[in-house]
């Protein structure tokens, strides 16, 4: 069987090695991403922050060993960490979240991560590959988003398992307002019947914790200026929350 | 003065309406239905859900709204465990958890899952005891409402429109045919299976009334429930394929027992626009018909638009294209845009239609 389908001169040991590889670089990479996604906001130089972290995709790609992505996932973040960052900006942090297509593909959500990072709000993401593969041996747990965490979050609105991930996007909601987020985005390909339900109950979630979500419904034809009018307007109103509860404190 | 449990008038209710009947009227309980749903009072209520979404589910608030305020508490059918491995459509599932979350007064919904093919869950029997219902009469309950349901399964093979099945089924006076509508078919016109989920089939308001229009058209119609009552109740294996969607076997169903027995002119699918599982179905019932059956295919998607010009034009030319296919009927008579009175006169070939006979049927179509 094994033979038949990777070839007469096939050996268990390259399949395996090919397996680490692959695992190896999916994380890599995504572990690159949450890099540039914390520092995207506060980049001094507009673009410093992703010519750093495209090199070290580029040379991520180039590996051929489990080894190899190491040290290149090493002075990747080595070049990442020396990019010179304003650290004093005021920013705020925005979740996403909604349907997995949509939130980890840049094109579905029209680079909605670097329009945030533009915006001086560093976008937070939900959902990650190397989550969905660890899911089945528990070890999302140690994730900052946990699934199992979400869904148990979410027990309130929602006390039985309806599919998908309506249970964990309501609670990803509800675990970012414990964790100080300052808002989420929501995202959803248009007639997805699942994220319809989990919108609606968002909705409800805003209402009863004020917890701010901007709920997006992504097609082929979403235009980016469209997308940009709404994400801006949602993210003025998050900065203006933000200076008011500073302001609060200042006072107090 | 016994409680009144409201009822909705959508989605489960088409399947499932004389089991609940029984059961609700075994344990004392009145119940309440929300009023057929029309496009003045569909625009004039509440439409709280957001987003693309379709009919059936976009009126269920207005229903809840309805009938909120006749009765003292409202049932919502939680229906995401009907069969085991086998779902509803993740809109149908969370419908009674957006309700719950949105409505002024939770208190006063009951969520069960009331179906006939398994008892209520231990959390279900916590809701009916806080109504006053012990365990024992909950079972007894459930045995005559079963009963109720198989009686009613067998009187609709009788009856190709459901809403009026579960009239006669449940004691209440069936909705008014349409003016102008024949009453039964005369049978000189096409004969079309329709498929669809039955809350589409069943719901005049959703399907804009598709039977009044093909009873006009002077059509013989065949139905899933009137083909294979029972098929709701089996998971169905098709070709290998497992659906593990619960409404869609039952068209699949009535596809497969009864096209292989011909005398079907054509096949009519109708859908809710957004609806993710008739968008695998549709092309899967259209591609069997295209190269097993070798029957013409019309595919109908309904939507909150109430303009029903458009889906005459489009019903007039499935049924000109099935006049092409068919061999010519007697003459002086023609079935299309003549209301059901004959033309006097119009011969098929007037019209550019020519007979062209069809292949016969594959003995085994999906396997």
């Amino acid at each position: 069987m094994f033979r038949t389908t990777y070839g007469r001169d096939a050996r268990w040991r390259d399949l395996l090695r090919g397996i680490a590889l692959g695992f190896m670089r999916l994380v890599a990479v995504e572990k690159l991403e949450e890099e540039r996604n914390a520092r995207l906001a506060y980049e001094i130089e507009r673009g410093s922050v992703m010519a750093a972290f495209e090199a070290g995709r580029d040379r991520l790609r180039a590996c051929t060993s489990p080894f190899a992505v190491w040290q290149a996932l090493r002075r990747a973040r080595r070049d990442l960490r020396a990019v010179p960052l304003d650290r004093r900006r005021l920013t705020v942090r925005v979740l996403i979240t909604g349907e997995a297509f949509c939130v980890m593909d840049p094109f579905a959500n029209v680079n909605l991560e670097l329009r945030l990072g533009a915006l001086s709000a560093v976008p937070c993401r939900a959902l990650w590959q190397r989550n969905f593969l660890a899911y089945p041996f528990g070890l999302d747990r140690l994730s900052r988003y946990s699934r199992r965490a979400a869904v148990r979050a979410a027990r309130h609105y929602l006390p039985e398992p309806l599919g998908g991930d309506i249970n964990s996007n309501v609670g990803y909601a509800l675990l970012a307002r414990r964790r100080g987020d300052d808002g989420m985005i929501h995202l959803k390909p248009f007639g997805c019947m699942m994220e319809f339900v989990a919108e609606n109950i968002l909705r409800v979630v805003e209402r009863d914790t004020g917890f701010p979500i901007l709920s997006l419904t992504l097609d082929d034809l979403t235009g980016e200026e469209r997308l940009n009018v709404r994400v801006e307007a949602f993210v003025e109103n998050l900065f203006r929350r933000r200076r008011e509860r500073l302001a609060g404190r200042r006072s107090a | 003065m016994s409680t009144r449990i409201g009822i909705l008038r959508t989605l489960m209710f088409y399947p499932f309406q004389p089991f609940w009947e029984a059961f609700f009227r075994h344990l004392g309980f009145t119940t309440v239905l929300s009023p057929q749903m029309d496009a003045e009072t569909f625009d004039r209520e509440r439409r709280l859900f957001v987003g693309d979404i379709c009919l059936p589910i976009e009126s269920a608030f207005s229903h809840f709204d309805l009938v909120r305020d006749q009765a003292d508490v409202v049932f919502l059918p939680k229906a995401n465990r009907i069969h085991r491995d086998v779902y509803v459509c993740p809109t149908c599932a969370g419908l009674p958890y957006m309700i719950r979350a949105m409505a002024p007064d939770p208190d006063r919904l009951l969520l069960l899952h009331l179906t006939p093919f398994r008892f209520l869950d231990p959390e279900d029997l916590g809701s009916l005891r806080r109504l006053g219902c012990s365990r024992r009469a909950v079972r007894d309950a459930h045995a005559a409402a079963v009963t109720a349901y198989q009686a009613f399964a067998d009187s609709a093979r009788h009856e190709p429109r459901l809403e009026r099945a579960i009239a006669a089924a449940t004691g209440q006076s069936p909705t008014a045919p349409t003016p102008g509508e024949p009453a039964p078919a005369s049978g000189t016109g096409p004969h079309l299976l329709v498929l669809g989920m039955p809350y589409v089939l069943g719901d005049r308001f959703v399907n804009h009334d598709i039977f009044g229009l093909l009873a006009r058209r002077d059509c013989r119609v065949t139905t899933p429930f009137t083909v294979a009552p029972d098929v709701i109740n089996k998971e169905l294996v098709v070709g290998g394929y497992s659906l593990y969607w619960t409404l869609a076997g039952t068209s699949l169903a009535a596809m497969t027992r009864r096209l292989p027995a011909g005398g079907i002119d054509g096949v009519l699918y109708c859908s809710s626009f957004a609806c993710g599982v008739d968008s695998v179905l549709a092309p899967l019932v259209q591609s069997a018909c295209r190269r097993c059956y070798h029957i013409p295919f019309c595919h109908l998607a309904f939507d909150e638009h109430s303009e029903v010009s458009h889906l005459e034009v489009r019903v007039d030319a499935f049924l000109e294209c099935l006049h092409a296919a068919r061999p010519p009927p007697q003459p002086g008579l023609s079935y299309v845009g003549g209301g059901g009175q004959p033309e006097a006169g119009v011969a098929p070939e007037s019209v550019g239609a020519t007979a062209c006979p069809r292949p016969a049927p594959t003995k085994e179509p999906l396997s």
